[in-house]
Formats: structure tokens, sequence, C-alpha cells
């Protein structure tokens, strides 16, 4: 048995926790929330793209990286840690392993690898994240998987609480281009968990901005991080991302290795990642105080692309529902 | 990461579970907590030592396997997936016995493991007074020195003594230095029980059984190989015991996988649950899991020498609040025969203490918040 990230995988996520520290400050979050900002979205975009980042999942043969979802779940809590801009988690865990199983779409995969192209899900059933800044689109449509282009569907923009997820309802004016469906299940689970990773790393990032302000700010002349209140609610935040993580490791393992349970392994992740990202998110603008309730201040982009993650590919009750069947309970 | 036996664990998981399926006591036995129970349960403890499976970890020259802390994991799991009694003898192999590995000298090593191995001596644990409880730091028990007999004359009183009614020997800590304040001048002592001067009261826990002792000190001689570790040494040597009380060794994740598995089987046998136990089910399910996974990356860590300071703190408040969970779930399955004295209603009962023993999670929290995310000390 082990149980821990091996030296390459570490080293792979100090690369990319080095890169994205630096070109996705909280700035470029304030800045994509509006149209002029999707050209530094599709930069950052063009940097993961550089390093390989969206086709980690892609078959070296066809110009990804060939790596398994261990790397994705490493991957997508950096991005999350830096609430990176963008339908990231649906392209690399989704879109472009699709389009890589489906034979005639060569060009746009290369786009999709390369940045330039970003692709949003749309389940049919409501708003698209990010449809605003999408080239393509996955859909689903009768239990049918398809792909339509920009030029192909109507946007109507939508106001969304995180409002870099420059959301819209999507219209499709032609018939979708049919996908291979016999990867639906597998994308639609590592889509979950890329989610659950990316909560992780979103968790992980209103903690560390938490500490750093109950230690700094000060009333009753000391800093609020010697109260036994502010500590035991931040203490109870860490436990909950601690717990979360390894469970998101071994959904990631299970997905690799083909483990039969895999499915309610990732079921398992989600739950604990949106359950920690809840209450890490509210004990954060808690602790903040007035602070935490202000869009003055960097917290709120993290929070709020947290709450819409939590609700991205299932909740925890729907997770958790799932376990119960499972369970035979 | 592999999540699987490699080839010589799973080897050591057969001969576990063949041994335990072989001799696991069909019957539930009466209650370690109680006189009549601790006796029985200690003849199980010799079986298990027997079978040189009482102290895996341990060296072989004192009952154990030298098992690895995964070969251990898997033995607590087959141990109570097994339904193993309770380990009445775990306050001195998993609390003292680690302090002994590190502090004690060879001749104490000597006297103490292997009898502690069998059963045939037990160990209750002398923390707690009736005014130091998460003070710790605060106790007056007081050890006098007696230069002219080579040793130590004891006065005070220890209480909440886990099973010491029943327990030989006593392990607790002592004011060596009367001009001492807290964790300064302390000492750790090894006391027989049966020593002039000795006694002991029991007294009912929350669930009634005998479990606690008042344990009396009048002038109690200890000769100085009853010391454990250096003079004044007693705080630091006793914070390494605690650390291995909170943390993995006192409760293993098999003991909640097992638990939920009872508390599934439970549920199948009730009709009509709500949407919202089946949930409350389903998360019990979900946290042991997350405990188990927890623990796991917590072993790889430890082996790679990358455990963090008070990472323990984490096991203790998670496991012991989801203990609380589980069986505050069984109780709403249980609805009004909740009330009815049997095995889930003194399981819940027990898992009260979880959250108070070893340290309460509310100071838990305070070196978590303190010791992992560097808060001030209040």
């Amino acid at each position: 048995m082990k149980f821990s990230l091996s030296d390459d995988v570490l080293a792979i996520q100090e690369g990319l926790r080095a890169a994205l520290r630096s070109s996705c400050p909280a700035e470029l979050l304030h800045v994509a929330a509006s149209r002029e900002g999707d050209q530094r979205v599709r930069e950052l975009s063009k940097l993961l793209g550089d390093m390989g980042v969206l086709g980690l999942l892609v078959p070296e043969a066809q110009g990804g990286l060939g790596f398994d979802e261990l790397f994705l779940v490493v991957a997508l809590e950096e991005l999350g840690y830096v609430a990176a801009p963008g339908p990231l988690g649906e392209t690399i865990a989704l879109a472009a392993p699709l389009l890589a199983e489906t034979p005639g779409q060569e060009a746009l995969l290369d786009e999709v690898l390369k940045g330039t192209a970003l692709v949003a899900y749309d389940e049919g059933e409501g708003h698209v994240a990010y449809a605003q800044v999408s080239d393509a689109f996955i859909l689903m449509r009768d239990g049918e998987l398809g792909l339509a282009l920009r030029g192909e569907v109507a946007v109507t923009p939508l106001a969304t609480v995180d409002l870099s997820r420059r959301a819209g309802e999507v219209e499709v004016n032609v018939a979708p281009v049919a996908l291979s469906q016999d990867g639906l299940s597998r994308a639609r689970e590592r889509a979950t968990l890329a989610a659950a990773a990316e909560l992780v790393g979103l968790s992980s990032r209103m903690l560390d901005m938490t500490k750093s302000y109950v230690l700094t700010r000060e009333q009753f002349g000391v800093p609020i991080g010697s109260f036994q209140a502010v500590k035991h609610a931040l203490a109870n935040a860490l436990i909950a991302i601690e717990f979360a993580r390894p469970a998101v490791w071994r959904a990631a393992v299970s997905m690799s290795s083909g483990d039969v349970d895999a499915s309610w392994h990732v079921s398992m992740a989600k739950s604990l990642a949106t359950d920690a990202a809840r209450q890490v998110a509210k004990t954060s603008i808690q602790c903040h105080g007035a602070m935490g309730y202000t869009v003055e201040y960097d917290l709120h982009h993290f929070a709020k692309r947290a709450w819409a993650r939590c609700e991205d590919w299932g909740d925890s009750d729907f997770h958790v529902s799932r376990i119960a069947d499972w369970l035979e309970i | 990461m592999d999540l699987t036996d490699s080839p010589s664990e799973a080897a050591f998981r057969a001969g576990a579970r063949a041994w335990l399926e072989q001799n696991v006591p069909e019957h539930e036995l009466p209650s370690g907590d109680t006189r009549e129970g601790f006796a029985r349960h200690l003849l199980w403890e010799k079986q298990l030592f027997d079978a040189r499976w009482s102290v895996v970890s341990w060296p072989e020259k004192y009952g154990g396997r030298d098992a690895t802390v995964w070969e251990w994991l898997i033995f607590e799991e087959e141990y109570y997936r097994a339904g193993g009694p309770q380990r009445v003898t775990q306050n001195g192999i998993f609390l003292l016995a680690p302090s002994i590995f590190a502090f004690a000298t060879i001749e104490q090593q000597d006297e103490y493991l292997l009898s502690m191995a069998s059963g045939e001596q037990t160990w209750c644990q002398g923390w707690s007074e009736p005014g130091s409880g998460s003070d710790l730091a605060s106790i007056t028990s007081r050890a006098d020195r007696d230069e002219a007999a080579a040793g130590w004359r004891l006065t005070g009183q220890k209480t909440w003594t886990t099973r010491g009614a029943f327990c030989t020997h006593l392990f607790g800590l002592f004011r060596s230095d009367p001009e001492s304040a807290r964790h300064r001048g302390l000492t750790y002592f090894l006391v027989p029980l049966d020593t002039p001067g000795v006694t002991v009261r029991g007294f009912g826990r929350l669930d009634g059984d005998e479990g606690f002792a008042d344990v009396f000190f009048d002038d109690v001689f200890v000769p100085d190989h009853g010391v454990l570790g250096d003079v004044g040494q007693g705080w630091r040597i006793a914070m390494s015991t605690t650390s291995s009380e909170r943390g993995l060794t006192l409760r293993s994740p098999g003991r909640f996988t097992a638990s939920v598995e009872r508390l599934r089987l439970l549920a199948r046998g009730t009709d009509d649950l709500t949407e919202q136990l089946r949930h409350r089910i389903a998360g019990a399910w979900i946290g042991a899991e997350a405990y188990r996974l927890f623990t796991v990356a917590q072993v790889s860590r430890m082996i790679d020498g990358s455990v963090r300071d008070a990472e323990s703190s984490l096991n203790k408040v998670f496991w012991s609040e989801l203990d609380v969970e589980i069986q505050e779930t069984a109780l709403a399955i249980l609805g009004a025969d909740a009330e009815l004295d049997g095995p889930w209603s003194k399981a819940f009962m027990f898992s009260l203490g979880g959250p108070i023993y070893a340290g309460t999670n509310e100071i838990q929290r305070n070196l978590i918040a303190e010791r992992m995310l560097g808060l001030p000390r209040s």
C-alpha cells in the first residue's frame, strides 16, 4: 500500500502551481466578469495548452499527455486554488477525451489542446456556464451526445452570481454532430471528479486567505485569530478539507485502475468536496466579518465559484442518495 | 498510489482472518467494564497473545510479529470485521507501551512488555485529577523524594481512571519538584496498584458500568526503577503518549468501517426508512470511508516522514464525532426502542466519551488552529 503522490506527480503539481499563481491573479477574476476580459481568459487557456494541461487525458498519439485521473485531480485542485476562469474542468475532463475518441474531430481537438478553443458542456436542462466565452459545445439532447460550434448556436447571456462564469442559454440551430457515445459515462464521472478536485482547491484557497486575515485583523487589541471561536471555526474548515482530499485521490485511482466501484467513489468524493466547500465558504466569509460581505475584497470570487461548482455535476444530496442506493439501504 | 495489499500484506490478512474466524467468541462477552466481563476479556487477551495476535506491531521477543503499520491496520480491520471483543488491555498496549519503547531502560522493557502483551499485567492511565482535566499541566498529586529508600513517595488522587478498579498497574504523572509550575517538574511513574497506601474506588460511567475509578495515593512508595524516563521529564513522555492516544493507535479505521456495516444491517432490517435517515446512514458510511482514506494517506506520510505537527488532532476530532453520528443514526432507526438497554444504547453512551477523553475536542481544535494553521495561542 502507498497512498501519497509520487515524485513525478509532485513535480508536475509544483510546476503548475507556480505558473498559475503568477498568471492567474485574483485581479484576472475581476476582469473576467465582462467581455473585456475574454482575451485574458483565452491567454490563460493558451498557457494551459502550452503546458499540456488541456490534453492531459488525451492519448499521446493524439497530441495529449496520456496521463490518468490522478493527474486530472492534481491539476484541477491547482486550477481551483486560483479559481481559473473558463470551462476548464469540462474541457479537460470531458470535451478533449470525447473529441479524441470521435473520428473526424482532429481539427477541433487540435484547437482545444492548444487552448485556442474552449468547450462548454450543455446538459440540455438550463443555463450553460461559460457559454459566452466558449467556441464549441458538447450537448446532451435526448440521451445522445452531440457537438455544435459557436456559429451554430444562439447564446442568450444570463447574469450569474459568479460573474466570471459568463453563462448563457444555448439554443442549437442545427442538428448536432454525433459524438462517440462509448465514453459518455466515463466522461461524466471524470467531469464530476474534476469539479470535486476544483472544490478542494477553492476551499484550500479560502482557508488560506482567512488564515492570513485573522492573523492580521485586530479587534480588542489582539489578532482575531487568537479567539477560540475563530480558531475552532477554522479548525473545522481544515478538517473538512483534509478528509475530502484523500477521497478525491481515491476516486481518481479507482477510475484509472478500472475499479468496478469507481462511480460510487466519485460520488463520495463529490459529496465530501461539496460539503467541505460550502462549509469553508461560509466560515471564511464569517471570519472576515464585514470585509467578507463585500465585493471590495477577493474572497467573494472564490466563494461564488465554489457555490457554482457545488451544484455542477450533482450536489451533495444527489451523490449521497446514489450511495444510499448502492449500499442498498 | 496503490491501495491494494502487497503479496505479503495479503498473506498477513489471510492469516489474521483465518485465525479470527476460528477463534472470535460466537457470543458477545459481557462488558469489559465490569469486574466479571473484564476477567472474561482477559482470557480472550491470553488467547490472542498465545497465537501472537495481541500486539502484532511489537518485536517478536515481546510477543509481537514485528508487523509494519500497514499490517497493523490490516489486523485491526480484520479484527473489527470479525466482531472481535473490546480490547480491555488497550490502555497499556496502545498508550503506555509506545512510551516504554521510546523512554524505558532495557530492564524495564523486559519487566513490563511481555506481561502487558499477555494481559497478566493490566494498566490504567493516571493522568486526570479532580481539578485537572483538559488542563493536565495543573496536576497537584506529588512525588516526594525518599533518598534513604532510593525511591519516591506518592500522595494525591487520580480520577476517571478507565478500568482502574480492575487493573493491576497504573502509569501516571506526579509533581516531583514541589517548586515547579505547570508542565515542568513532573515525573512519569509506573505503579503496581497493590502497593501499600493505594486505595481504588470504582464508579459508574454514563452507561452505569463500573468502568471508572478514583485512585487515592497515601504515601505510596515507588522505587527508582518505577520511574519511566528521566525525573522531571514526565510531561514530554506523557505528550508522546497522548499523541498515540489521539491518533491512529487508539482508533483504527477498521472500527468505524465495522460499525457502519452494523448500522447498514440494522437499516436493512427496518421497513419504511425515511429519505432523511437513508441519507444519514449513507453519510455515516461516507464518513467511515473518509476516515479510512485519511489514515491510509497519513500512514504514507508517516513512512515518508512528512506527518505534520498535531495531525493526530484531526483524527481525534473526526473519529469521535463520526462515532457519535453513527450511534445517533442507529438510535433514530430504532425509534422508541432506542431507550431499551442493549448494544446500540450502550454504544451511543460510550461514543459520547470520545469527544471528551484523550484531550477534549475543544482542546484538539485549539491544537489544530495553533499548530497546523499557525494561529496565535490565546
